[in-house]
C-alpha cells in the first residue's frame, strides 16, 4: 500500500503541493485528477524521489521513500510512466526495456509477461523508439516501467494525445494489470475513464486535496465528479 | 625530397597529431555530451598524463619498455582517479550547473599546473621511447628505363609514431564499442539522453557522472603516455591539447564521439599538411578560423545533429 501524507514540495521559492494525502491499496485503482497546473504530475514525480519532499511522508508498505536516493526508489517495486512519455528516444526499444531489466533482475519471465502485454513491441526490438508511432511510443514507456515487476505503478495521463483504438488498449492494459495484482495511481482527466476504471478518485485543486469520492459515491452521484473537473 | 613523398610525411604526421587529438577530444565530449560540463581542465589531465609518465619511467628504476608499459598502464588510472575525486569534491557539489563548473574547472587548472610546477619544476623533460626505429620508405619514379623504386634520402617513419597511431584507433574503437554493445554503455547513454529518467529508473546517476569524468580525465592522460616519448613532459604543456579539444569537439558537434574523432582526423591531417608545407604556427590560424566558420555556419557542427 502506498501511503502519501501531507506531503509538501517547491521548486525552489514556489511551493506547488501543499499537505497533500492520498492512499493506494493493493489491487487498486486511485485516478488523480485536477485541472492543468494542479500539481499532478509533481506529485508523481515527488513520489519517485525526482523532487525533494519539504515535508510530509510518502510510505510504500510501511516503508519510507521519502528519504531514500531517487535511484533507490525504483527497487522498492514502484514504477512511472511519465507524462509525455520520457522514452530513451534514440535507444531502441529492446534497450529502453534492458534499462528497466537492469534494475530489477530476473529478464526472461519479465520479458514473456510484457511481450503478452504487449506483443507488438515483441516485433519492433531492434527499432528506434523515436520512429514508433504515438501510441506504440506509449505502449513502450508503459512496457519500460512494468520491466521494474512494480507492485505500484503511477501512470501520469497515458492516453494523452492517443487515438480511440489506442486509448482502449492502454485502458484494458490497465485493467489486466489490477487483475493481476498491481497497484495503480492513475492520472486522468477524463469522466468517464474515470467512472469506468477508479475504486476511487483524488481531485487536487491549486496543489491542495480538494474531494476524495470512491466508488460507491461515484456511482450514486456522478454530478459532483462531472462539477469538480468541470466537465 | 620530391613533393610525393614529402606529402606522405606530412599525412603521417597528421595522422599522429589526429590521434592524440582524437583521444584527447573524446574525453572532453564525453564529458561535455552526458553532463553539459566545460572541463577547462581537460588540458591538465593531459599535462599531468605526461608528467606522471616522466615520474614512473624515470624514477621507479625500471627498463624503458618495461617502465613504459607500467605507465601505460597505471597512469590513464591514476589520473582518472583524481578527475573522480574533483567530480565529488567540485563539480557534483555545483550541481553541474554549466556556469559555474566552467569556473571552478578554471581554479582547478590552475591548482593542477601550479602545483607541478611546484613538485616537478619548470623543466621540459624528455622520456624515453619504448622502441624506436626507422623505417625508410621507398618511392618510385618515372626513369629513363620505365619505372623504377628508388629510396629518398631522409623519406622514412618512425615505429612509434606508427604505433601511436595504430593504439589510439584500437583504443578508440575499443571505446566506441564499450558504448554502443555494454550494459555500462547503455547507462551511460541513457543517462546521457534523460537523467531525470535515468533516476526513475534506477540508474545511480551521480555515480555515472563520477565515473564519465574519470575516464575523460584518463582519456586525456592516456593521449598523453602515447604523445610524451615524442613531445617531453613539461607544466604548461595542457594548453595546447585543450585548446585543439575545444575546436575539434566545436568542429565535431558538441557531445557527438564520432563527430569528435572525425573532427579531430581533420583538423590534425590540416594541421599536418599545413606544418609540414608551410608553419605550425599558420596551421593553428587556420584550424581557429575553422572554427570561427563552423560556429557561423553551422553552429551545430559540421557532423553535429540539428537541434534548436
Ligand atoms: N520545473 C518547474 N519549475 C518551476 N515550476 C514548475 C516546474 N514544473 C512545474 N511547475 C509548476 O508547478 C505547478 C504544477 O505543475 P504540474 O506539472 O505538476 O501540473 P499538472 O497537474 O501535472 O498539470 P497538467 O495537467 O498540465 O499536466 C504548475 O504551476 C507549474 O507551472
Ligand atoms: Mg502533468
Amino acid at each position: 500500500m502506498l501511503i502519501i501524507d501531507k506531503v509538501n514540495v517547491s521548486y525552489g521559492p514556489l511551493q506547488v503541493l501543499f499537505d497533500i494525502s492520498l492512499q493506494v491499496g493493493e489491487g487498486e485503482i486511485v485516478c488523480l485528477a485536477g485541472r492543468n497546473g494542479a500539481g499532478k504530475t509533481t506529485l508523481c514525480k515527488a513520489i519517485m524521489g525526482l523532487l525533494p519532499i519539504s515535508s510530509g511522508d510518502i510510505t510504500l508498505d510501511g516503508e519510507m521513500l521519502g528519504s531514500l536516493p531517487a535511484h533507490v526508489i525504483p527497487k522498492k517495486g514502484i514504477a512511472l510512466v511519465p507524462q509525455g512519455r520520457r522514452l530513451f528516444s534514440e535507444l531502441t526499444v529492446g534497450e529502453n526495456l534492458e534499462i528497466g531489466l537492469i534494475t530489477q533482475g530476473e529478464e526472461a519471465s519479465t520479458l514473456e509477461w510484457i511481450f503478452n502485454l504487449f506483443p507488438r513491441l515483441e516485433e519492433r526490438l531492434e527499432q528506434v523508439s523515436s520512429t514508433l508511432s504515438g501510441g506504440e511510443q506509449q505502449m513502450l514507456a508503459m512496457a519500460r516501467a512494468l520491466c521494474l515487476k512494480p507492485k505500484v505503478l503511477l501512470l501520469d495521463e497515458p492516453t494523452e494525445g492517443l487515438q480511440p483504438s489506442m486509448v482502449e488498449l492502454i485502458r484494458a492494459t490497465t485493467k489486466q494489470l489490477v487483475k493481476e495484482g498491481v497497484s495503480i495511481l492513475l492520472v486522468e482527466q477524463k469522466f468517464e475513464a474515470i467512472i469506468e476504471l477508479s475504486n476511487r478518485v483524488v481531485i487536487i485543486e491549486n496543489g491542495r486535496n480538494r474531494l476524495i469520492l470512491d466508488k460507491p459515491s461515484l456511482e450514486e452521484d456522478p454530478v459532483i465528479l462531472k462539477q469538480a473537473l468541470g466537465v | 625530397m620530391e613533393f610525393g613523398p614529402y606529402l606522405i610525411i606530412a599525412l603521417f604526421e597528421g595522422a599522429l597529431t589526429s590521434a592524440v587529438i582524437a583521444l584527447t577530444a573524446v574525453g572532453l565530449s564525453v564529458v561535455f555530451g552526458l553532463m553539459r560540463v566545460v572541463n577547462v581542465a581537460h588540458g591538465e589531465f593531459f599535462m599531468l598524463g605526461a608528467v606522471f609518465t616522466w615520474f614512473i619511467t624515470w624514477n621507479l628504476g625500471l627498463n624503458p619498455t618495461v617502465g613504459f608499459i607500467t605507465a601505460l598502464l597505471l597512469v590513464p588510472l591514476a589520473v582518472g582517479s583524481l578527475a573522480t575525486l574533483a567530480d565529488r569534491l567540485i563539480l557534483n557539489r555545483l550541481d553541474y550547473d554549466p556556469e559555474r563548473t566552467i569556473v571552478a574547472t578554471i581554479g582547478l587548472l590552475y591548482l593542477i599546473q601550479q602545483s607541478t610546477l611546484m613538485s616537478y619544476g619548470p623543466d621540459a623533460r624528455p622520456v624515453e621511447p619504448p622502441f624506436n626505429h626507422r623505417i625508410a620508405l621507398p618511392w618510385i619514379e618515372l626513369g629513363e628505363s620505365g619505372w623504377q623504386i628508388y629510396w629518398p634520402w631522409g623519406f622514412g617513419i618512425t615505429t612509434y609514431k606508427l604505433a601511436v597511431i595504430l593504439a589510439a584507433i584500437v583504443l578508440l574503437w575499443i571505446l566506441l564499442r564499450l558504448l554502443a554493445r555494454t550494459k555500462y554503455g547503455l547507462l551511460i547513454r541513457a543517462t546521457q539522453q534523460d537523467s531525470e529518467m535515468a533516476l526513475a529508473f534506477g540508474i545511480p546517476v551521480s555515480r555515472v557522472y563520477a565515473i564519465v569524468f574519470g575516464i575523460g580525465g584518463g582519456l586525456a592522460a592516456l593521449g598523453a603516455v602515447l604523445i610524451v616519448p615524442i613531445r617531453q613532459a613539461h607544466y604548461l604543456m595542457g594548453g595546447e591539447p585543450l585548446l585543439l579539444s575545444f575546436i575539434v569537439v566545436i568542429v565535431g558537434g558538441l557531445g557527438s564521439i564520432p563527430g569528435t574523432i572525425l573532427a579531430a582526423i581533420l583538423i590534425g591531417m590540416s594541421d599536418g599538411l599545413i606544418s609540414v608545407f608551410f608553419s605550425p604556427t599558420l596551421a593553428k590560424i587556420v584550424a581557429t578560423l575553422l572554427v570561427v566558420f563552423v560556429l557561423i555556419f553551422r553552429p551545430n557542427g559540421l557532423f553535429g545533429k540539428n537541434q534548436q
